[in-house]
């Protein structure tokens, strides 16, 4: 139940680039998780300089409200080791939702709901 | 969840959140390409020579047509951006040393002034509908401008034997960054479709 996924839905006020995701994790879980996503969105192409499909940007979960109006979130938190931030926040999500996955998409974070995994 | 378990969920899922993303991205990219509608008068233009079309921005412009040889670029201002359609030999394109040489040869003979480089090629599959489509990726140089830049060609295949649709998509902007320009340029080259655009 510790990987979340949210994206929401293209409005004309989302803010931040359109290719960047933030990703909202504890700094003890980003240090363990931060090798991972970076795989999964590690497309890049020669222009010729490298260019990244996607730009992940790490942020705390305390800094969450200042980013709600990105497009593009990922909350990501692990059980092990165990932190009072992101576990938190992401049971909270969980809990308002009412989901038990480890791995969901929301269209929204703070509307309506699109679909789950 | 511990990282071990965290990297097998992403690793079993890779593709489904890289396709979440993608596709929300296209379609930021879609929105903002036609935020300020479509040039339909180019792309019937487009349809009449060449018997399908894209859908273009209106600033784009018409640079070459050749009507015998079912050759079409076009292109609009600074920072430079080119499309080009044309139709080749799928026999040609269905490994990757071929398909290179293929290439070199067609844009020698309907675009004498860009040359590949021989850097950073690179053949990968891209997603058009539900499909998967090969896409090769490079560099070229162009001779008039003495600059060049990021281009990119998409293969569709047609109904014709041995057929198939290269549109091609090139980004001059020196000294920036290119990728969303050339993503911008990919989103209009998925929409190939035929008849005409109303």
């Amino acid at each position: 139940m510790m990987f979340l996924i949210s994206s929401c839905t293209y409005l004309p006020e989302s803010a931040g680039q359109v290719n960047e995701i933030i990703v909202i994790s504890s700094p003890e879980d980003r240090i363990l998780i931060e090798p991972f996503l970076s795989d999964v969105f590690s497309h890049s192409i020669h222009t010729p300089q490298t260019e990244q499909d996607f730009i992940l940007k790490y942020r705390n979960p305390w800094e969450l409200e200042s980013y709600k109006k990105y497009g593009n979130i990922i909350i990501a938190s692990l059980d092990f080791p165990k932190d009072s931030t992101t576990d938190i926040l992401m049971q909270r999500i969980l809990d308002k939702h009412k989901q038990n996955a480890q791995l969901l998409t929301l269209g929204d974070l703070y509307g309506k709901i699109s679909y789950f995994a | 969840m511990d990282a071990v378990a965290f990297e097998n969920i992403l690793t079993s899922n890779c593709e489904w959140i890289l396709e979440q993303y993608q596709a929300l991205y296209e379609e930021k990219i879609m929105q903002e390409v036609f935020k300020d509608g479509k040039n339909n008068e180019l792309s019937n233009k487009i349809f009449q020579i060449f018997g399908q079309s894209i859908d273009l921005q209106p600033d784009f412009k018409l640079i070459r047509a050749d009507s015998l040889n079912s050759f079409i670029w076009v292109g609009r201002g600074y920072p430079y951006r080119w499309l080009t359609l044309h139709r080749s030999r799928k026999n040609s394109y269905l490994d990757i040393q071929s398909s290179w040489e293929q290439l070199k040869n067609d844009f020698s003979r309907y675009m004498p002034e860009i040359t590949i480089s021989s850097y950073y090629h690179k053949n990968e599959k891209a997603s058009y509908g539900n499909n998967k489509i090969p896409v090769m990726r490079g560099i070229y140089e162009h001779s008039e401008s003495d600059s060049g830049g990021p281009f990119f060609v998409y293969i569709f295949d047609t109904e014709q034997t041995n057929e198939v649709i290269l549109i091609s998509g090139f980004v001059n902007y020196p000294g920036h960054e290119k990728l969303l320009l050339l993503k911008q340029l990919e989103i209009i080259a998925k929409t190939l479709h035929k008849g005409d655009s109303g």
